[in-house]
């Protein structure tokens, strides 16, 4: 932890103390250590414990690097996942606003089928009714006719009536000349009534065919309209089912674009995944430095134990030394390289994978 | 769906070989060493294939092939290891394992190499 700086104390007066003696001396071997470096510096064991601490240093840094990498990996992986994401969320945002104008759609095209449907219901209602009216028109109209048939039938009757009193009226001469005025009298009132009634007859038949004409008009133009409402319809329905293929195209679009980045989404993961076995690797070079330390303290203590003992012969000693770092690396080739591909390592197997 | 018995004393390595088989449809268990693996297969524990470390404490991956087979005739045993030299891969196959993986390898890899050595998995 970084704490605030202490002001520097004043400079002491008169004889050093234990502490600036101490101070002192150390001093002094500092300085003088380069220079016992460099004594040192043609003695073999140091020269193979200076490899050894070299191929050390290589190998950590050759971890670190590897960490670096599988981090950088992760890194990069986590931005794909998350651009796969976004892109994800953005085709849902797509997909949504779509899916609410489709139902617009559907729910306008639902309203005008129902609309034609209650249409269409009230239909059967309506012809019977218009049946029924035309029907007892016509018979009102034909009761009519009758009624004309009748009195032209009277007339008739009426006239031959007059007819015999004529022939009546003539036998009796002239005590029957004034009924002979009124037979003849009779008799054109008879013919009038015969040319009123076959015109009444006459109009009622050609009422009753303007009727009939009538209604056939009506009937086909609300046959037209019913024809052309029902088109409408199949066009709506059509359309609907138009409605119903896209939302279902839309649908297995959408789904397809979703397994897709699902597939995507698994893969980043797995690469996330394979990633993390670098941390496994990272650890097993540290581990592997572990003998290779301990090898090195144990030369080290036989250096010093031998100077210690005012020994000048460090031939064994220098041999173990020298000995370390090839054991060592010996011990690296063992252990394929991560970051390189199996073919350029020389001398080690090629196969990564190797069914027996 | 097949049971594959996953062997390392590295738990992030367990943790990405498991979560990328389980992504494949397979049934994952797990042990940390040799020995603790030994101990679920003598207690009966019959896997459809193992994947195991070669170097792990308390036993290591060559002497669990060597007991598993004991239990454990025709059941497919693949090493996954950073160890790459050929002498151990011989040992390897002498004492009945499958085949040599060498770490890192990709999940989609493992899952070819498996479905080879696993029919109908």
């Amino acid at each position: 932890m970084i704490g605030p700086s202490t002001p520097a104390s004043p400079m002491p007066v008169g004889p050093p103390t234990l502490l600036q003696r101490l101070r002192s001396r150390w001093s002094r071997w500092l300085r003088a250590v380069p220079a016992r470096r460099v004594a040192g510096a043609d003695c073999p064991a140091v020269a193979g414990l200076r490899e050894l601490d070299a191929q050390l240093m290589a190998q950590l840094r050759r971890a670190v690097g590897l960490s670096e990498k599988s981090a950088l990996q992760l890194i990069g992986q986590v931005g794909t996942l998350r651009g796969l994401s976004a892109e994800l969320m953005r085709y849902l945002e797509d997909a949504r606003a779509q899916s609410e104008a489709m139902q617009r759609g559907v729910e306008l095209n639902a309203r005008v089928v129902a609309e034609l449907a209650a249409f269409v219901r009230t239909l059967p209602e309506q012809i019977a009714q218009e049946r029924v009216h035309v029907r007892e028109l016509l018979l009102e109209v034909r009761g009519l006719a009758e009624v004309a048939d009748t009195i032209r039938g009277t007339a008739r009757k009426t006239e031959i009536l007059a007819i015999n009193a004529a022939i009546e009226a003539a036998r009796a001469g002239d005590a029957g000349r004034g009924f002979a005025v009124l037979a003849a009298e009779v008799r054109q009132l008879a013919n009038q009534s015969n040319s009123s009634a076959r015109k009444i007859h006459q109009d009622m038949s050609r009422l009753v065919t303007t009727v009939e004409l009538s209604y056939r008009g009506e009937f086909e133009e609300r046959a037209r309209h019913n024809e052309s409402e029902a088109a409408r319809l199949a066009a709506l329905t059509d359309k609907l089912d138009e409605s119903f293929v896209d939302m279902r195209q839309f649908y297995g679009t959408l789904m397809a674009a979703v397994t897709g980045h699902h597939a995507g989404v698994d893969e980043g993961i797995s690469r996330l995944l394979d990633t993390a076995q670098y941390q496994d690797v990272f650890k097993q070079i540290v581990d592997r430095a572990q003998p290779a330390i301990d090898a090195r303290h144990a030369v080290v203590a036989e250096l010093v134990g031998a100077l210690r003992a005012g020994s000048r012969e460090t031939t064994a000693v220098d041999a173990r030394a020298m000995a370390l770092a090839p054991e060592y690396l010996a011990l690296e080739a063992e252990h394929r390289d991560p970051g390189a591909p199996a073919e350029l390592a020389p001398g080690r197997p090629a196969a990564c994978i190797e069914l027996f | 769906m097949k049971t594959i018995f996953v062997v390392d004393d590295s738990s992030t390595m367990v943790l990405s070989v498991k979560s990328n088989l389980e992504m494949a449809g397979f049934k994952v268990e797990t042990a940390g060493d040799g020995e603790a693996a030994l101990a679920r297969i003598t207690g009966g524990f019959k896997p459809d294939l193992i994947i195991t470390d070669i170097n792990m404490p308390r036993m290591d991956g060559l002497e669990l092939i060597r007991n598993a087979r004991k239990w454990l005739r025709f059941t497919p045993i693949l090493t996954l290891t950073t160890e790459s030299q050929q002498a151990k891969r011989d040992e390897a196959k002498k004492l009945g394992a499958t085949g040599w993986l060498v770490k890192p390898i990709s999940g989609a890899e493992l899952v070819k190499v498996i479905r080879q050595v696993l029919p109908g998995a």
